[in-house]
């Protein structure tokens, strides 16, 4: 084991530690409706796909993305963003998570979606290249016991 | 410090991160009840330990124990596993995690239960060998 060997190890380490940081970033900044910071996590050419809102491409859509949501998000809306599970190689990295939405009462409820990303080291940051949510998930159908 | 015991810590932040990302293939699978990636997870001579559903060891009861009872669940919940406390000791590791779950009911609620596992290294991979889940945790007096 040399020591080059050694430092690329750690290398991977940190690069899935600063990871979770951005996506937990971006999720913080989802619940306290920060747009600007939300853009920010993005690679300039990133691709946001969430929900039914179809993907949309660089920061201009992504923009005008967020600014629907204004208004939508509340600051009552809980968004507690989970186990990561997190591949680097090298300069990109892929990821998912599960992120639970939760509303308030009086009939609280709760909603689980998953997001599946893929990151880009910009210039020593990692961004988000691609982003994408889906919810619910699992589908509905999948967890449902068949009837047959 | 010298570069062998530099490179005994670096593994043992490694493992730290691969027995999360095992663990939380455990519950994708669970969730999405890809029923065949959750028995990947076990170590041949496994031992799950599931709540009301008993004590089975290895692969074959562990299938039986996927594909007779948990498919007959009608709807899976909502699966939340967090807090994980793991200590890793060479090939061999445990840890404990509370498992949130979300039945799909009006009103909404929740239940509070405990995840124990321990894990071993085959073949370089991290597997389960030990799957305790505990519910409700902590213990409710009557």
């Amino acid at each position: 084991m040399s020591l080059e060997e050694l430092e690329k190890r750690i290398g991977v380490l940190e690069d899935i530690e600063a990871i979770k940081k951005l996506h937990r970033e971006y999720v913080y900044a989802l619940a306290s409706q920060q747009w600007e910071d939300m853009l920010y996590c993005f690679a300039d050419d990133g691709v946001a796909d969430i929900w039914t809102h179809g993907p949309r491409r660089g920061k201009k859509e992504i923009k005008e993305l967020f600014n629907e949501f204004n208004g939508k998000i509340l600051p009552t809306h809980g968004h507690l963003v989970t186990q990561p599970v997190i591949n680097v190689d090298g300069e990109t990295a892929e990821g998912h998570w599960i992120l639970y939405l939760f509303l308030p009462g009086p009939e609280a409820e709760w909603f689980q979606g998953r997001y599946d990303c893929k990151y880009i080291k910009v210039d020593g940051k990692w961004k988000f290249s691609y982003l994408k949510y889906t919810r619910p998930w699992p589908a509905l159908e999948t967890i449902t016991r068949s009837s047959d | 410090m010298s570069l062998e015991e530099l490179e005994k810590r670096i593994r043992v932040l490694e493992d730290i991160e691969a027995i999360e990302k095992l663990h939380r293939k455990y519950i994708f699978s669970l969730s999405s009840r890809a029923w065949d990636d959750l028995l990947d997870c076990f170590a041949e001579d496994g031992v799950a330990d599931i709540g009301q559903h008993g004590f089975r060891q290895g692969k074959k009861e562990i299938r039986e124990l996927v594909y007779e009872d948990f498919d007959k669940l009608e709807i899976t919940p909502g699966h939340l596993a967090c807090q994980p406390v793991i200590s890793v000791a060479g090939d061999r590791a445990s840890s404990y995690w509370i498992l949130y779950l979300f039945p799909h009911e009006k009103p909404m609620r929740w239940l509070q239960g405990k995840h124990e596992f321990e894990y071993v290294r085959i073949g370089g991979e991290w597997k389960f060998s030990k799957v305790k889940f505990t519910r409700p945790w902590p213990p409710v007096s009557e």
